[in-house]
Formats: structure tokens, C-alpha cells, sequence
């Protein structure tokens, strides 16, 4: 049996010991979550990514909305909403800062702009990296 | 034996995760998935459920909101992000809480214990028409009619059967002898307890007496029994 950590220390792919599917998630994602969600179903995987990319822009607009309006209330419900989209695609840190705005909103709080901009920041260049994770995964099933 | 569920669920993703899960069980049939509170209270009116997967946030009501909302508690398996709803879902005798996002082997654990549950409240050894039930004591069916039982009362794997004349102990959840009951005075009113409702004495607060016996009242429960009596 391997026993063997898996390492995350660069950008390499990382396979799961036991995950069947030969397909190796990329690094920059949390690749040991993908794994052993999607590793012994890559279908359903290539589902979740498929949801979060026709849905994530909208509700990203949403929240952009909300906060030019100053709608705490509607920038919590999304927040709240849509935080765990970004764990299933890979992106736990997006789903902590979606936290952030969350808890800030619900205090009414300034530091939601601080969290908000955070999150634009990388969210583009994240979006993209799981734009890229689905195509892999596309052509690794057809 | 079919296992029948439904998922209330307004995020789409959280909801295709359970979706896929219930998939691993043959005899969990997942008949329909809502993303409100007002279109799951619907349904459920009108269709018997055996499990509902709840999430607590939604658009137009909390899940413990449509709790309330709801006469028959099927079991409950609260779906949330946040650990804050955990004290006051133990209130509705949910059967788990799982905390998102759901983690595979977590969802197995919880269904191990919602099917174990649906197995024993089966296994109720009683069968009711109209106008009576019988009881299996010590190899006998006891003919008991319905205008003579006070209460039933669960203990563990058990439930009294409390009568005018007496009781008598049957095996079974407290849950299925509910769905068989065909007497419109029979009323749960708390997770222990189904009283005749032509037998209360007075109620008061979250307790009524029978008889004797002072009665609990869950808070589940109290706007179903108010709604249910002839309040002048």
C-alpha cells in the first residue's frame, strides 16, 4: 500500500493512491479534494465544474450589484450562497473570502469592501484556471 | 423496502453533490428536489416522504421555518454552512446535521443511520382500521378501540400503549405508528408522545394533562395542537 503524502509543494499535477480514473488534477486547484470527490467519477466532477462556470459570472454580478448599492443584506445571501462553489471547483481560498464578505455583511461592516476587493483581485485569474481544468477534463473523457 | 426522499436545496451545485450521493442507494428513491421552502411545503401536503434533506438558508423561509409549516415530520437531515442552527434543529428531532460542503463518507454515515431508522419503525408489530387497532402482546392480538387509549408513549425501542383499562407494550417507533393511525383525534405533540385529543384534561403552556399524566408539548408541535382544538 502507498503510503506516501502527497505533495503539493509545486505546480505538478497530484494523482490520488486508489483513485482509478488516470486523470491528474492540476496543482494550482486543490488537487487532493478534486481527487477524492471526482477521482473515481470524473463525469460527475466535469458536471460540477460545468455548473460553476454557466452560474459563477451572474452570481458574481450580483454581488458586484449589492455592494455598489450598498445592500448588505443582498451581499450576505450571495455570499452565503455560493461561497462552497468555489471548494467543489478547487479554490477553498475563494471560499474563505467569500466567508469574509459573508460574516462582514451580516455585521454590516466596512472591511466587506476590503474582502470584496480581495476576492476580485484573483478571481479572474482563478475563474480561468477552472475554465482550463474543465477543458482538460472535457477532452480527457471524450 | 423503498426509501422515499425529496432535497430542498437552493444552491444548484450543493444540490447535484446530493443528488449524486443518493445515487450509491438503491432503495432511495429521490422523487424531487426543491430550491424554496413554499414549493416543498406543497409537495409535502400532498405526498408521503420518508426522508427530506433540508437546507436551513433559503430565499423565502429558513428550514426551520417550514418545519413549522409542516403536520407530518418525516426524518429530517439538515443540510447548512453554518454550525449556529445546530441547537435549535435538535429541538425538531432532526436525525443529523451535515455541515457543507458534504463530505462523501459523512453522507454514508448519515444514511446508515436514516435507513437503521426506517428499518426499525417498520418493524412496528400493530395494524389499525378506523375504529381500532390491535396490539401484539405475549403472542396475542389485543383488540384495543381507538375512543379507549389516553396516549401512546415511546421509550427506546418500545412504545406504551396507554388505555383506559390499562397497557400494553409494543415494538416500534413512535414515527410509524403515527402513519398508521387512521383516527383524525390521534396527535403527536411532542417526539415521545401521541395523544387522543378527546382525553386531554387542560393545557397549559408547553405541557397537557391526560388523566394524571402531565404530557410534554414540543415547540414543533404547539401550533399543530392549537390549531387542532376548539379554541373559544
Amino acid at each position: 500500500m502507498n503510503t506516501q503524502p502527497i505533495s503539493r509543494d509545486d505546480n505538478s499535477r497530484v494523482e490520488i493512491p486508489g483513485a482509478t480514473s488516470g486523470f491528474e488534477f492540476n496543482n494550482e486547484l486543490n488537487a487532493e479534494f478534486l481527487s477524492s470527490s471526482y477521482g473515481e467519477n470524473l463525469e460527475f466532477g466535469m458536471k460540477m465544474f460545468s455548473i460553476f462556470l454557466a452560474t459563477i459570472e451572474e452570481d458574481i454580478e450580483i454581488l458586484t450589484h449589492s455592494m455598489e448599492a450598498k445592500d448588505y443584506h443582498g451581499v450576505k445571501d450571495i455570499a452565503h450562497k455560493i461561497k462552497n462553489n468555489f471548494t467543489w471547483v478547487g479554490l477553498p481560498k475563494l471560499s474563505s473570502v467569500m466567508y469574509k464578505i459573508e460574516l462582514a455583511a451580516k455585521e454590516k461592516s466596512e472591511n466587506v469592501i476590503s474582502h470584496y476587493n480581495d476576492l476580485m483581485d484573483i478571481f479572474h485569474t482563478e475563474h480561468m484556471l477552472v475554465q482550463k481544468e474543465y477543458d482538460r477534463l472535457n477532452s480527457h473523457l471524450s | 423496502m423503498n426509501i422515499k426522499a425529496i432535497l430542498i436545496e437552493d444552491n444548484i451545485m450543493e444540490a447535484a453533490v446530493l443528488e449524486q450521493y443518493c445515487t450509491n442507494y438503491n432503495n432511495v428513491e429521490l422523487a424531487a428536489t426543491f430550491s424554496n421552502g413554499t414549493d416543498a411545503i406543497a409537495y409535502l401536503n400532498q405526498h408521503k416522504v420518508d426522508i427530506v434533506f433540508l437546507d436551513i438558508e433559503m430565499p423565502d423561509m429558513t428550514g426551520l421555518q417550514l418545519l413549522d409549516k409542516i403536520s407530518c415530520l418525516p426524518q429530517i437531515v439538515i443540510t447548512t454552512s453554518n454550525k449556529e442552527y445546530a441547537y435549535d434543529a435538535y429541538e425538531y428531532e432532526v436525525v443529523d446535521f451535515l455541515k457543507k460542503p458534504i463530505p462523501l463518507a459523512r453522507f454514508t454515515k448519515t444514511m446508515e443511520k436514516v435507513i437503521r431508522n426506517h428499518e426499525m419503525r417498520n418493524r412496528v408489530a400493530l395494524s389499525s382500521s378506523a375504529t381500532e387497532l390491535y396490539v401484539k402482546t405475549d403472542g396475542k392480538y389485543i383488540r384495543v378501540p381507538y375512543n379507549e387509549v389516553l396516549y401512546f408513549e415511546n421509550v427506546g425501542d418500545y412504545i406504551k400503549v396507554i388505555t383506559n383499562n390499562g397497557m400494553h407494550i409494543i415494538y416500534g417507533a413512535l414515527k410509524t405508528l403515527a402513519e398508521k393511525l387512521s383516527y383524525p383525534r390521534f396527535l403527536k405533540v411532542h417526539r415521545s408522545f401521541i395523544v387522543n385529543l378527546d382525553k386531554i384534561v387542560d393545557i397549559e403552556d408547553n405541557s397537557l394533562v391526560i388523566g394524571k399524566k402531565v404530557i410534554p408539548i414540543s415547540r414543533a408541535h404547539k401550533p399543530i395542537i392549537m390549531n387542532s382544538i376548539n379554541l373559544i
